[in-house]
């Protein structure tokens, strides 16, 4: 248990990191562009959920 | 090795489609495209608005560019970055304004900027662009600065007090 909730702070971090860079270098995205990339940030998380649920994770 | 379902490989491949799509819109929505950023110096002083980086934004789309005191010019520095695979090119017009009138066009030429290549135009804005003012009456007013170029219309507010703050003079006797 302790170890998915370490793998769990782990994603979190990466995430946050990540969008952390994405505000500080990309700064002229417009409001559609915003938009989009919440929807496929979303999307690719679910898609890769779904994609370690079929291969045994 | 178990085997993986094949359906976990379009799961894989959808994953990668919106990494891929995200970059994408990094780059062409968030790099591509003609911006532009105005510096102005003032006693020293350099203040930088990113028009397209919402700094300084106030109602109606106006920055606030701060404000000066009479007798002292102000220099400003417009830089064009053109990040597209064509040429750029228009007529840069700047003008001050007071009221919804014109006081004095700073800048009026025409820009040619090639692909992924920028510009740098000066102009000075010196008391006497103001125009006549009474001082007794208006000590300190707002005017505006409107920037034209490539369909954009920039505006920038700008105090200017005729006075600067004095200490008041020790009164004898007291």
């Amino acid at each position: 248990m302790k170890i998915y909730v370490l793998y769990g702070f782990g994603v979190l971090l990466c995430v946050s990191g990540v969008g952390y860079l994405a505000v500080e270098y990309i700064r002229f995205l417009s409001e559609i562009g915003k938009l989009l990339c919440l929807v496929l940030v979303t999307g690719m998380f679910v898609f890769l959920g779904k994609f370690l649920e079929k291969i045994g994770w | 090795m178990a085997r993986i379902d094949k359906s976990a490989y379009l799961y894989l491949g959808l994953t990668l489609a919106c990494f891929v799509a995200i970059l994408c819109i990094f780059i062409v929505d968030g790099y591509l495209g003609v911006y532009d950023t105005l510096y102005i110096i003032y006693e020293e002083h350099e203040q930088t608005i990113e028009f397209e980086g919402q700094q300084y934004i106030t109602e109606g789309g106006t920055y606030f560019a701060g404000e000066i005191v009479g007798g002292s010019s102000l220099l400003c520095r417009y830089r064009i970055d053109n990040r597209t695979f064509s040429l750029c090119e228009g007529q840069l017009t700047v003008s001050l304004w007071k009221a919804g009138n014109k006081l004095a066009d700073l800048v009026n030429r025409e820009i040619k900027i090639g692909r992924f290549g920028s510009t740098v135009v000066e102009w000075t804005i010196s008391p006497g662009k103001f125009g006549s003012m009474d001082a007794a009456v208006e000590e300190d007013t707002n005017y505006t600065v409107k920037i034209n170029f490539d369909g954009k219309e920039r505006r920038i507010i700008l105090g200017h007090r005729v006075r600067g703050i004095m200490v008041p003079k020790p009164t004898p006797g007291m």
